[in-house]
Formats: structure tokens, C-alpha cells, sequence
């Protein structure tokens, strides 16, 4: 079925596709919508926004519709379940029985897995309406030229990138195509798009979402988690996504209270750590002001804000590479031979795997719980802590990027990883969430929790957003349309 | 210790049986000039020998328990 033949009578709500996944559940309870007409609305702003960004690899109109109306006899017969309704969308790389997931490469294009990802599984059980596999870069791993499916343009200037990578997820979701979307992060894949495209998003406590299904890129630093537009949608599919799984012996047990219930905890009184030296140093001078005001409305909350220190933390994205090639030559060894088949990023980052010694790779593991301990001694007294989600404005789409940060320019994976790679590297949750503007372009602020405490951050980050508003601006295409 | 020259690097993708054009070869080795000062002072850092337990898995309790010290 094409767009056309499955976009939505002149009675669709269109603005549906602008709902929260939270809004949506009401509505669906209230009954004043149906997931039927939720998903519609999707379809119909995917058929209009789709041409401007390339967010979509594979849509699954016909399908959602079938799974819609489902959901919809559900909800009249009072048994809906957590997500009922609700439609999202996967990154490219989370396998899906029956299903294309083409890992962004050309090597996958036809690859069609025999089961679902444990959370793709979670997610349908849930009763979410999967419309579209979405946009990544090349094995989560290449640049924004993705050379076999095109690059995704950011919503908010086409011709910026939307960083990745999950590039797909974030403009999805910025456009309304989606409310939800699977994100993964390696050195910053869920937080750098959730920050460029205007989202909210939370790379998990390493572990609390199995990884069984996922394409992997390195075993050590990989997550997965929600990219959306509130931190309450984060958190209801987050509690849909997180807990124990025999097929990844990493993950977490369950925790015994739902994120969700977290997100009305008073926050006044909390405390905030503030590490002022390397995950603030290079920033485009406009940004560091906002994040200095976004850190005013955050103390505005009854928030203490006070300094600490990482010293080490400059050697972490490092320690964080050094991992990734090894474990990345190790995962894709296969595909080595066929690396002027990939696009040009990923080509240079597994080019330069082979060059990591066994004896690096040891050593970086063994000074994860270096970074660990300096940030659980800064961290002591604090309930969190707070650092820029980005540090210049997204780099414009080209094969080997760079990011102005004033008067000053950085390859862009330098710029990123600053703010993003220590926190995969120790493993620590790590939400970010929309905190001004500039240039006409969502700035962020990242907020990092100690592991497993996840709801700390949901507490923290929704009262943020009960406070302010930039999390409900949207990129000006929509307005336009 | 300074970076291996480029002909180094040939070798040790050759050890491995890892096929790379000029250009990539070179790329690789840009790569890992740039990373060279941060990974010599990586490997400046202390590791116990005698003392404590850290190996990989270390980091991995550490997650497990909510972060203790």
C-alpha cells in the first residue's frame, strides 16, 4: 500500500500527529480518538514531511492499520494495554521478524530477521503500532551521507544534519511522524539527534535495555532507549522497554517502581552537580549562554546548582574510541573486506580499527572504573548531575563534518563526543531535553544520573518542562505545511 | 613513544590479513596521530597490580550497584 492509498479521510484529526504518546492514551481512554485515526495522522504528516527529511527506510502503513484497528477494539473492550494505540518508530538497525532491517547499508538492504529485538517484541506486546523503520547511519557508525538510502536533513534547517545516530528517529519524531522512536547510542547516538532535532531523550543505565536484536557496534558502550518529545513519554516507553532478559546477559534486573511514577516527584531541594571544565570547554560562545540561562530557569526549580570536578574526563572519549574500534573490528569483521562498499565515515572509523592494540583495548576497560569512581566521588551529595547536551549548533550535511564553535572549527564526532562518550564510557543514564534556541536551531542540556537511577533524572527533567516551554516548540516546516 | 610510521601500519594490517587502499591507510594513521597524545597519557594511568580487583568487569558491578564507590 503506498502513502496515498492509506492517508487518512478528510476527517482525520491531523493534529494528532502532534500529540505526545501521553496525550494520545488520554484521548484514546477519553475516547475522543481513536488509534486508528492517531495512526492516520501519521501517515498523512509522513506524506507531507517525508520529501524534506528522509526519516523513513521502510514505511509499514498497510500493517499499522491492521495493528491500529486492533487497538482500537481494544480500547472498547477495556483492555488496553501500556502503549495501546500508540504508533513509533524503530531505528533501522533493531531487527524485526519479517520485517527489512537493512542496518542503513546496502550490505543488509534485503535483510529480513526471523524474530523480533527483545524490545521490538516489548514494544508490539505493549500494543504500540509500529508505522516505519527509520533512517540510521550505516551500522549506527557511518556519517549523515548515507550513500545507499541519502542522508536525513535536519527538520529544523535542511541543510544541517540531524547528527545521528539514529538521524531517522530524530526527524521523525521532531515532524510528528512519530511520537516514539527507538534510538541507540554508542558515543552519543540517542542524545546528539534528540539535541539537534529539538527532542527529549534518554540513553538508559547500560543494561536496563536488552540489547538482543540490535545491531551492535561495541558490546561495551552500547545502549538503547526513547527518543520523544517530553520526558513523560520517555519514561512510559522506557518502562515498557527496561528489564531482565536471558538472550543479553548484561541487562538489569527490573527496578521495583515504574519510571513513570517518578516524573511528579518534587524536585525542590535536589542538588545538581556542575562540571565546569572539559564537558563545558569548546563551546560556540551563543550556546554556553544559553546554557547558562537554561541553568538559571533549572535553579528556578529550588535546584542547587553547584561546582565539582571531573579531571579525567578529558581522557574518557578516548578510553571510549579505543573500545569502540576493537569491539567494532570484532563485530563487523565480516564486512572488512567490503569497506569501500560503506559510507565514507564508517569506512575511516573501521579503517582505523585494526590499529588498536589488544593491549589498549584491555587497558581502556580497565580504566572504565577509573572515570566510574571520579564521578561517584564528585557525584557524592548531589542527586545529579548537569552538563551542555551540545556544544555548537549541528554541522551542515556533508561526508566528513565539522562543528563551529565560534571563531573555531572541530571535526564534528570531536565536538559531540565531549558532552556524550564519558557517560557512555561509564555507563550512567543520561537524559537530554530541549533548553533554548539559537540561530533559529534547539539547544539542550543533558542531565546524568548515577546507574539505575533513571528517575532522578525523570524527576528532574519533567519538572524542567512543566516549567519552561522549549520543548514544545516546533521546527517552523510545520507551521509552514 | 611516537606513532608507528605508515609502512608499520601496513604491516600490522597485512598480519591480519586486512586488505586497505592508500588512501584508507593513510586516513588510519591520521586517526591515530590525532588520538596519540590522549592514549599515551591513557596509558600513563596507574593500574593496580596488588591491590584492588579491576578488571572489566569491575565497571560492570559498579553499574550494577547503583553507582557505589
Amino acid at each position: 500500500m503506498s502513502i496515498a492509498e492509506s492517508a487518512p479521510n478528510a476527517a482525520t484529526d491531523t493534529h494528532l500527529a502532534d500529540a505526545t504518546a501521553a496525550e494520545l492514551l488520554e484521548r484514546f481512554a477519553a475516547g475522543t480518538a481513536t488509534p486508528t485515526q492517531a495512526t492516520q495522522a501519521c501517515l498523512a504528516r509522513i506524506e507531507a514531511t517525508e520529501p524534506s527529511v528522509n526519516a523513513v527506510i521502510t514505511l509499514l502503513a498497510e500493517r499499522a492499520l491492521v495493528q491500529a484497528a486492533e487497538s482500537d477494539a481494544r480500547w472498547a473492550a477495556g483492555t488496553a494495554r501500556h502503549l495501546e494505540g500508540v504508533p513509533y518508530g524503530l531505528k533501522d538497525i533493531v531487527a524485526t521478524e519479517g520485517i527489512r532491517t537493512t542496518g542503513g547499508s546496502a550490505l543488509y538492504r534485503d535483510y529480513l530477521p526471523s524474530t523480533d529485538a527483545v524490545l521490538a517484541a516489548r514494544l508490539a506486546e505493549a500494543g504500540g503500532v509500529l508505522l516505519a523503520k527509520l533512517a540510521t547511519f550505516e551500522f549506527a557508525c557511518g556519517g549523515a551521507v548515507n550513500k545507499t538510502f541519502g542522508p536525513t536533513r535536519n527538520p529544523w534547517d535542511p541543510r544541517r544534519t540531524t547528527g545521528g545516530s539514529s538521524s531517522g528517529s530524530g526527524a521523525a519524531v521532531a515532524l510528528g511522524q512519530v511520537p516514539l522512536a527507538i534510538g541507540t547510542d554508542t558515543g552519543g547516538s540517542i542524545r546528539i539527534p534528540s539535541a539537534f532535532c529539538g527532542l527529549t531523550g534518554i540513553k538508559p543505565t547500560y543494561g536496563r535495555v536488552p540489547r538482543h536484536g540490535v545491531m551492535g557496534l561495541s558490546w561495551t558502550m552500547d545502549h538503547a532507549g526513547p527518543m520523544a518529545r517530553s520526558v513523560t513519554d520517555c519514561a512510559l516507553m522506557l518502562d515498557v522497554i527496561a528489564g531482565p532478559d536471558p538472550l543479553d546477559p548484561t541487562a538489569l534486573p527490573a527496578e521495583p517502581t515504574p519510571f513513570a511514577a517518578a516524573l511528579d516527584r518534587d524536585v525542590s531541594g535536589m542538588r545538581v552537580a556542575r562540571a565546569r571544565g572539559y564537558v563545558e570547554s569548546n563551546m560556540h560562545p551563543e550556546v554556553a549562554a544559553a546554557y547558562e540561562t537554561a541553568l538559571t530557569e533549572l535553579a528556578g526549580l529550588g535546584v542547587q546548582i553547584a561546582d565539582v570536578e571531573l579531571p579525567s574526563f578529558e581522557l574518557a572519549p578516548t578510553a571510549g574510541w579505543t573500545i569502540i574500534y576493537a569491539e567494532m573490528l570484532s563485530l563487523h569483521s565480516e564486512h572488512f573486506d567490503s569497506l569501500e562498499d560503506r559510507d565514507e565515515m564508517g569506512a575511516s572509523l573501521l579503517g582505523a580499527a585494526p590499529f588498536v592494540s589488544a593491549s589498549d583495548y584491555l587497558r581502556a576497560l580497565r580504566l572504565r572504573p577509573l572515570f566510574q569512581r571520579e564521578l561517584s566521588a564528585a557525584m557524592e551529595g548531589f542527586d545529579a548531575l548537569v552538563t551542555p547536551g551540545m556544544t555548537a549548533l549541528p554541522p551542515m550535511i556533508a561526508p566528513s563534518m565539522i562543528s563551529d564553535v565560534g571563531g573555531r572549527h572541530l571535526p564534528w564526532l570531536t565536538a559531540t563526543c565531549q558532552t556524550n562518550a564519558p557517560f557512555n564510557v561509564t555507563g550512567s543514564p543520561a537524559l537530554v531535553l530541549p533548553s533554548g534556541q539559537f540561530d533559529g536551531m534547539p539547544l539542550s542540556m543533558q542531565l546524568v544520573g548515577r546507574p539505575r537511577d533513571e528517575s532522578t533524572l525523570f524527576a528532574l527533567g519533567a519538572a524542567y518542562q512543566r516549567a519552561t516551554d522549549h520543548h514544545l516548540r516546533r521546527p517552523p516546516v510545520l507551521a509552514e505545511a | 613513544m611516537p606513532l608507528p610510521p605508515i609502512d608499520q601500519f601496513a604491516v600490522l594490517a597485512a598480519d591480519q590479513d586486512r586488505t586497505l587502499t592508500a588512501e584508507r591507510l593513510s586516513q588510519a594513521h591520521g586517526t591515530h596521530a590525532e588520538l596519540r597524545p590522549t592514549l599515551e597519557r591513557l596509558r600513563a594511568l596507574p593500574l593496580p597490580f596488588t591491590e584492588e580487583v579491576c578488571e572489566p568487569s569491575t565497571a560492570l558491578a559498579w553499574i550494577a550497584d547503583g553507582g557505589r564507590p
